[in-house]
């Protein structure tokens, strides 16, 4: 008699999706629900759970650090976006030329940092904008005529500056990689037909680049939207022990984090990752429609 | 069938080694995490799980026959030595049940965190553990008791002891954690700025005298006379709690926005705005900004702990000889000396062998030679009255080189006036801690965008919010 088989082409799938099914569950989804959950109560010591009701969503509504950090995650991320897109696609043309001396050397140099631990690098940046004179950043500022500034002390904005800066330090490579690898699937023939027809350099680049690199485009700007608005690491090695006074450099995530294992307000701050999770949900539909991501072209 | 049986094999190696990359064993907490964050030393984790013999680094104490394994765990990298050094002596003296210990130093904030986790999936918690003051009440909440009662070893020798540092640790009337230090509040001064400008540390008693030295001092040098945190609370803890200021009081009502703690605000405003104060380079007094600055003789004075004379003579050795410890100012005559303690040192209720760890910190912490050795190897000031005035207190270290023999005279000087700080009295504290650090003396100081009590009173909403 034949023995039932454990493998058919029925059950062959499950087994194929069971390593990703299972760790999924098991760290992905299983959190996640515990963190709905633990979002209306309070922990009270080590493992008591005390159910407040919408109390923790109420709190989230009158929180003026929540706003602050929702003003400098929206900032950096506009941020990152902007230099990350513009000087990107700028540098990636650039290595693209064949007139560009040491195209190879300088794409291997930008893409270094990318390597680097945030944690490590962090800690540079946090010495460079230091606030006292003689730190890289204000003896530059004192080259040019101007005098120290506190960076990462001053005002929201100049926060700002240095998580962009610091991010960008690190990612641009990456972000040329990308542009480089779409603009190499752009045909030539296509600048010679516009060149023939008469097109200047800015028209080539409107008509023909753009349009050719516009789908690795949409997926840089969702990337660093996303990277932007969970950005943790930056601002955690900027201001040493996540204390960002006048919540300058304080993000969305840097927040929770704070929250939830420097106040042990674990209610609190599943609460704000609840609130997190909707609006990135909406974020994500909205793109989906404006980039008619998945539907066909036409 | 072959094909299909290789198949199999390779996918269930496939499902085993990412289930197993996640995981990783229980006694290996993080591996990953460590590598990412900034440890004062490197971290060996998993250590507990080799046989004492093999160990190499100094870090774990070799121990011959059949040593009983604890770990440790601290962010004070100083404490894993005086720790290591109590290991040796313990062994010394018990050879028939020697200890050997692995001991962990983490970022202050990470390892608080694994601390909690570790506490609340019931396994990974060390045997002995360093708790910050400011994070105590924390883990006295709620009904699951994680810390062994150490009444065993305290109460019999409490008579020998500072008891309001004590208490500060004590809950239901069990004592939960041994501190290390008094913590008195010390002043700093530079005697080579001082002297420029014709100040003598000694005619400052007052607050309102630091200010005129500073307006003096200002003059003559151009240099402010102190420097005050803004992402950091202790200066002003120190300076409130002289009023008896303080986040709590002992029933853990928030007090926050008291009188008291706004006019020592106004005070500290008076002295930024007339330039005598200014806020601190890199926020705090712990950062590589701020050692800089001391060391090239930026501001003439600080206010910190005791404790702190270790930054001086690890991070400042430019300064040895210019630095002279003495009493903070006070208000008026009825003014206090806040004592706070610092770190507590407890025993982990997953403790396989929680008595041999509480005589251990006993020998450690509590007995005489433990007492001296506090002084002597840490430059901490001992909870051990009865020693304050031993021939132990005046011996040669690296402290008396940097600052002189005289140290702990002035500590006895100010013993009388040692008054406890309700800090252990509300788990809010964290987070009251966090506001004065992050927001009120930031917008107060800095910005300037908010009066004192404004600040104050935000901040007591908010705690009321969250509780």
């Amino acid at each position: 008699m034949k023995k039932k088989r454990l493998i058919t082409q029925k059950t062959a799938p499950y087994f194929f999706c069971a390593p990703f099914l299972i760790s999924f569950f098991l760290f992905l989804l299983y959190p996640m629900i515990n963190m709905v959950y633990t979002s209306f109560h309070k922990l009270e010591g080590i493992s008591k759970y005390r159910y407040v009701g919408m109390a923790n969503y109420e709190r989230l509504m009158t929180d003026t650090h929540i706003k602050a950090a929702i003003c400098n995650s929206l900032g950096f991320t506009v941020g990152i976006i902007v230099v990350n897109v513009t000087l990107a696609l700028f540098l990636a043309v650039l290595l693209n030329q064949k007139l560009t001396p040491c195209r190879n050397a300088f794409r291997t140099a930008i893409y270094i940092p990318a390597l680097t631990s945030i944690i490590v690098a962090g800690i540079f940046f946090r010495l460079f904008f230091g606030s006292n004179t003689d730190t890289p950043l204000n003896t530059l500022m004192r080259f040019f005529g101007a005098g120290p500034k506190e960076w990462l002390y001053d005002t929201a904005l100049t926060g700002i500056v240095a998580l962009v800066f610091t991010s960008t330090w690190r990612w641009l490579g990456t972000n040329i990689l990308y542009f480089l690898s779409a603009l190499q699937t752009i045909p030539p023939e296509l600048y010679d037909a516009a060149y023939v027809d008469g097109a200047s350099a800015w028209q080539r680049f409107w008509h023909v680049t753009l349009p050719g690199v516009k789908p690795i485009l949409i997926f840089v700007v969702t990337i660093l939207t996303y990277g932007g608005l969970r950005m943790f690491g930056e601002s955690y090695v900027l201001w040493p022990g996540s204390k960002t006074p006048g919540d300058i450099g304080l993000t969305i995530v840097l927040y929770i984090y704070r929250t939830a294992f420097g106040q042990f307000d674990m209610g609190y701050a599943s609460a704000m990752s609840v609130a997190l999770f909707v609006f990135l949900m909406i974020l994500n539909a909205l793109y989906i429609k404006f980039f008619r991501i998945g539907k066909k072209e036409g | 069938m072959k094909r299909k049986m290789a198949a199999l094999l390779l996918s269930s190696i496939l499902a085993a080694s990412l289930l197993g990359g996640c995981g990783g064993t229980s006694s290996e907490p993080a591996a990953d995490d460590q590598a990412s964050v900034p440890s004062e030393e490197p971290v060996q984790a998993g250590k507990e799980e080799m046989p004492a013999e093999t160990q190499e680094d100094g870090e774990t104490t070799q121990a011959t026959g059949e040593a009983t394994q604890l770990t440790f765990w601290t962010y004070v990298e100083q404490h894993t030595e005086f720790m290591q050094d109590a290991v040796t002596v313990w062994n010394e003296k018990h050879p028939d049940e020697p200890i050997a210990l692995s001991t962990e130093t983490y970022p202050v904030d990470d390892m608080h965190s694994k601390l909690l986790i570790t506490l609340q999936s019931g396994d990974g918690a060390p045997d002995i553990v360093d708790v910050n003051v400011a994070r105590f009440s924390d883990f006295m909440q709620g009904d699951t008791e994680v810390f062994v009662p150490l009444n065993d070893i305290i109460e019999p020798e409490k008579e020998s002891f500072l008891e309001p540092v004590l208490d500060i640790y004590k809950y239901n009337g069990n004592y939960y954690g041994i501190e290390y230090h008094v913590g008195a509040p010390i002043m700093f001064y530079n005697t080579e700025i001082l002297d420029q400008a014709g100040v003598k540390a000694e005619d400052i008693v007052t607050w309102d005298d630091l200010h005129e030295a500073g307006k003096k001092v200002l003059e003559a040098t151009g240099k402010p006379i102190i420097t005050f945190e803004v992402n950091d609370s202790w200066s002003y803890y120190i300076m409130a709690g002289e009023k008896k200021g303080d986040y709590f009081d002992e029933n853990g009502n928030c007090i926050i926005n008291s009188k008291e703690n706004a006019e020592v605000l106004e005070f500290m405003l008076s002295m930024i705005e007339d330039g005598t104060a200014v806020t601190t380079p890199g926020g705090g007094f712990h950062t590589e900004e701020y050692y800089g600055y001391m060391s090239q003789g930026g501001a003439a004075s600080m206010l910190e702990c005791l404790w702190y004379m270790g930054r001086f003579t690890d991070y400042m050795p430019e300064l040895s000889g210019k630095i002279q410890v003495a009493a903070p100012p006070v208000w008026d005559e009825n003014s206090v000396y806040p004592v706070f303690g610092g770190t507590g040192t407890s025993v982990t209720t997953q403790c396989e062998h929680p008595d041999l760890a509480s005589r251990f910190l006993a020998e450690a912490k509590i007995s005489v030679e433990g007492a001296e050795k506090i002084w002597n190897v840490l430059g901490f000031d001992p909870l051990r009255w009865d020693i304050w005035e031993s021939d132990a207190m005046k011996a040669q270290n690296k402290y008396t080189d940097y600052f002189g023999s005289d140290i702990f005279d002035v500590v006895l000087g100010m013993k009388d006036q040692f008054h406890p700080s309700n800090i252990t009295a509300s788990p809010q504290f964290s987070l009251a801690n966090s506001l004065v650090a992050t927001d009120i003396m930031f917008r107060v100081l800095n910005e300037q965008s908010a009066t004192p009590q404004e600040a104050l009173d935000n901040a007591a909403a908010e705690i009321e919010s969250a509780q």
